[in-house]
């Protein structure tokens, strides 16, 4: 082994000499060295008989090589005029990059520039029409909505905000024994005056089909109770309630709720009060028995969401899932009155909307619709903007390649 | 002892220089008669440095004729007064790229041509002769270009550029990309290897050279 590393080390040595020596001899047969450094060179020479044969050796060569003769080209190179014009323009590739560069960046600050003009938030003009399923169709969900801390800050229609959550699903757990006694989500079809444009005949065939009996929700059986979310839901079921409340802002009293994913399914859930007097909308001709001594209750599907509405006579909770609808979002304007203001916190991931009564319901007809809407075209739209973004980037970045190709070429011919 | 360095590469520029002034002024105005005269003065060395360099005579037209039609449109940026160095250092970038091009295309096999009788018979380039085979002939020319087609690229265009067509360390530097030193210790190696090689062909059964030495 130590033969061997003496041997590499040996070879490794050899050439590295014998390239400094070429050097020195090169310099010399160029004149390229000091007068100092010449010197010893010379002085080396006369005392190394192998020195001086290389340099005799590598003189030769240098002396062959300038004594070359020049080959005759095999033709004339004259150039023509027209070959010699530069090219005007781009190439295909070229141009075809800058233009799609162009698109991409227009198309990015177009959908910049629309989301900016909404708002910038994730709110949903009135008008969106957005996927509503039952509770009952999203018990296999996997996620909830948060809790609503606090309600909305003198909002008289209770309009309940709920800070911004972790969008990490939450696990499954039981809801703890101390929470409050929870209602199965009883909903009940009511296309209100604003809120839902379901139409009554099908709701009411809809809650002929579907079984009476309350089934609680899977949702929120999981979500434990907080007294938070409690009073905000009181809170906003009481504004709700509110006889100022004009039919306009009845559908804008909105709860947002944080958190459902992106991919959270949409879920809908109106709990009607039985109406004291009649309604536009057919009533349910066999609203389900609850519980008399469980408060009806708005389950935000989530964990710590839990939204309590003041308890309420047992029979009025009638329950009809309203599976694949579609219903007219709610006008969220802030401008449409009073309660206008109680726009839901902006969530990234969902929101509880909790439309108020139109101004000649009473507390009875009060409809709450509890909706987590999914983002999921929200998100889809910001994706977009940011694959239209990266298109931009990367066209830009093929692009200033071929600026810098073109630089260097043009740096290269002189 | 005491030798004085002596190099006899000359410039190969034996044109008047004010002649050549005169014609790179008036090619700079657009004058393509005056530009085509000074391809004609220099066709020759250019041709000389990229047959030399790729080795293929038709690959080293293509490279001449596309040198000066890059010389034509970048004539207006020339301000040195070597015209024939900066002439020479497009062919090298020209003759560069096309070897970088040739390396991207797949390569044509000559067995496979040989094989196909519908294919016209090939007319390789002339590689010359090995320097086994030259040692034979005793030509020190064709031995010389047979050891130059033995360096490394690098090195071949640099002793080409300095050794055969006269250029200075700093305008090989310029035509090449790399600073002086390296251009130095390329054309140091470049010779070194040449008189190995040189030394090796005419000494097949004697004395080893140093290349030998060295593997």
């Amino acid at each position: 082994m130590r033969w061997w590393i003496a041997r590499r080390t040996h070879d490794a040595a050899q050439p590295e000499e014998a390239d400094a020596t070429d050097l020195l001899l090169s310099a010399y047969l160029d004149d390229d060295l000091a007068p100092a450094e010449r010197d010893a060179f010379e002085r080396r020479l006369s005392d190394d008989a192998r020195l001086r044969s290389d340099l005799a050796g590598l003189r030769e060569v240098v002396a062959s090589l300038g004594n070359l003769e020049e080959l005759r080209a095999p033709r004339a190179f004259t150039i023509a005029a027209e070959d010699a014009r530069p090219p005007r323009g781009f190439s295909r590739l070229e141009l075809g990059v800058r233009v799609g560069a162009l698109a991409a960046a227009a198309a990015f600050v177009l959908a910049v520039g629309v989301d900016l003009q909404r708002g910038g938030s994730n709110e949903r003009t009135a008008g969106d029409t957005v996927a509503v399923r039952s509770a009952a169709e999203s018990t296999s969900s996997e996620y909830s909505a948060p809790a609503a801390p606090a309600a909305g800050g003198g909002n008289s229609a209770g309009v309940a905000t709920a800070p911004e959550r972790s969008l990490t699903p939450p696990t499954d757990t039981a809801a703890p024994a101390s929470a409050p006694a929870v209602v199965p989500t009883t909903f009940v079809t009511q296309p209100t005056a604003a809120a839902a444009t379901t139409t009554p005949a099908s709701s009411a065939q809809r809650q002929q089909d579907q079984p009476s009996t309350p089934t609680p929700s899977p949702i929120a059986s999981r979500t434990p109770g907080g007294a938070n979310s409690t009073s905000t839901t009181t809170s906003a079921l009481q504004g709700a309630a509110a006889p100022t409340t004009t039919p306009a802002v009845a559908a804008a009293a909105s709860v947002t709720s944080a958190a459902a994913p992106a991919l959270a399914p949409v879920l809908t859930a109106t709990a009607t009060p039985t109406p004291p007097r009649p309604t536009p909308t057919p009533t349910p001709p066999a609203p389900p028995k609850a519980d008399a001594a469980t408060p009806a209750a708005v389950q935000g599907s989530g964990s710590g969401s839990t939204q309590v509405a003041p308890a309420l006579p047992a029979d009025s909770i009638t329950s009809t899932p309203v599976a694949e609808e579609r219903v007219a979002a709610p006008s969220i304007a802030p401008s449409t009155g009073s309660l206008g203001a109680g726009i839901g916190t902006d969530s990234p991931s969902g929101r509880v909307i909790v439309p108020a009564p139109a101004a000649n319901d009473d507390w009875g007809q009060a409809a709450v619709r509890v909706s987590v809407t999914s983002h999921e075209g929200i998100d889809s739209v910001r994706a977009s903007e940011f694959g239209l973004g990266a298109l931009a980037l990367g066209l830009g970045g093929l692009t200033g390649w071929f600026w810098y190709l073109r630089r260097r070429e043009a740096a290269a011919n002189v | 002892m005491t030798e004085p360095p002596t190099t006899d590469a000359a410039p190969r520029d034996d044109f008047p220089a004010d002649a050549t002034a005169a014609l790179v002024q008036r090619a700079r105005a657009g004058d393509v008669a005056a530009f085509n005269q000074l391809v004609l003065q220099h066709q020759d060395a250019a041709y000389s440095l990229a047959l030399r360099f790729l080795g293929s005579p038709p690959a080293a037209e293509d490279v001449t004729q596309e040198a000066f039609i890059r010389a034509y449109r970048g004539i207006a940026k020339f301000e040195g007064e070597r015209f024939r160095a900066w002439l020479l250092s497009i062919v090298a970038n020209a003759a560069r790229d096309e070897l970088r091009r040739q390396r991207r295309r797949p390569q044509r096999s000559l067995d496979a041509a040989r094989d196909d009788p519908d294919q016209p018979a090939l007319d390789p380039p002339d590689s010359g002769p090995s320097p086994e085979t030259s040692a034979l002939t005793g030509e020190l020319r064709g031995q010389l270009e047979a050891a130059l087609r033995e360096l490394p690229e690098d090195w071949r265009m640099v002793v080409l550029l300095s050794d055969v067509h006269g250029l200075a360390y700093d305008e090989i530097a310029a035509a090449t990309g790399v600073p002086v030193g390296t251009v130095k210790s390329r054309l140091s190696r470049a010779r070194g290897r040449l008189r190995d090689l040189l030394r090796g062909v005419r000494e097949p059964a004697g004395l080893p050279g140093r290349l030998e030495d060295r593997r």
